[in-house]
């Protein structure tokens, strides 16, 4: 190697960055984390209100239906009383009319 | 160390920078002589590096890929950067003193002279007396054939040479 290159070895020598390079370095690696983990959060949360509307509408389709069959399940009780009833009436009504033809 | 920084340890991973930042950041700075960009592309280096540490197979090839990353990032940033202003031989300070051996004026003057060559020439001068590489190495950094390394070597270093002359007689009587 001649004296030049010798002479721009030296002049190109490494330097140093400046003061506080690998720290500022991290601090940058380090802050997406927050938006990572956040991301992470929303996506949980979204899920979580998805399961629990359909959690609650499912409930409340139970509720719905448990409340029908139980309307129904009268509406057949007054039913039955109503021709209980009728069957009584008719039944006095017909005894009324024997004892009138005797 | 590598290990430990792929396996997900900052604090490992702080280290290996530390060993390496050295490298990078003289590379852009030699390179673009602008300290604001020299940080900042060795900061984008180490952030591409974090997030591809899992590539890295060995501590050699850990230097071989910082190396890389850093001339073809140091191109692409010198070509967005082209409108800056080159420092020629004319814009440099003149030396107070007369200039000897180990002179911090005459390293600035060459440092100043190397950031005037070409693009590919100022990377090869870079590498070659900043990173002691051989050609055949430079050649595979860069992408390029060896004897374009080579030429692109004995033209630039004749350059600097010359010019250097010049300002030599221009302060010497």
């Amino acid at each position: 190697m001649t004296n030049f290159e010798d002479e721009l070895k030296a002049a190109l020598r490494r330097k140093e960055p400046p003061l506080g390079f690998a720290n500022r370095v991290m601090r940058r690696i380090e802050r997406p984390r927050p938006a990572f983990r956040l991301r992470w959060a929303a996506w949980a949360v979204a899920a979580g209100l998805i399961l629990s509307a359909g959690g609650l509408r499912y409930h409340s389709y139970q509720v719905e239906r448990a409340q029908g069959e139980r309307a129904k399940r009268q509406l057949l009780l007054a039913l039955e009383i109503t021709s209980e009833k009728l069957s009584l009436v008719q039944r006095k009504v017909d005894a009324l009319s024997q004892r009138t033809i005797q | 160390m590598l290990a430990r920084s792929a396996a997900g340890d900052e604090a490992a991973f702080a280290d290996l920078m530390r060993e390496h930042q050295e490298m990078v950041y003289s590379i852009g700075w030699h390179y673009l002589r602008d300290r604001t960009a020299a940080e900042e592309l060795a900061q984008e280096v180490f952030l591409h590096l974090y997030r591809n540490l899992k590539a890295i197979q060995s501590p050699a090839h850990l230097v071989y890929w910082l190396r890389k990353v850093t001339t073809h990032r140091c191109i692409d940033q010198g070509r967005r950067m082209r409108l800056r202003p080159r420092v020629g031989l004319e814009d440099a300070p003149e030396p107070v003193a007369q200039v000897d051996d180990g002179d911090p004026l005459l390293a600035e003057r060459l440092r100043r002279l190397v950031a005037g060559l070409p693009e590919r020439s100022r990377m090869i001068v870079v590498l070659r007396y900043q990173e002691d590489l051989e050609p055949a190495e430079i050649a595979e950094l860069l992408d390029i054939p060896l004897g374009t390394v080579k030429s692109n070597l004995h033209r630039a270093l004749a350059v600097l040479k010359g010019k250097l002359e010049r300002a030599m007689k221009g302060i010497r009587p």
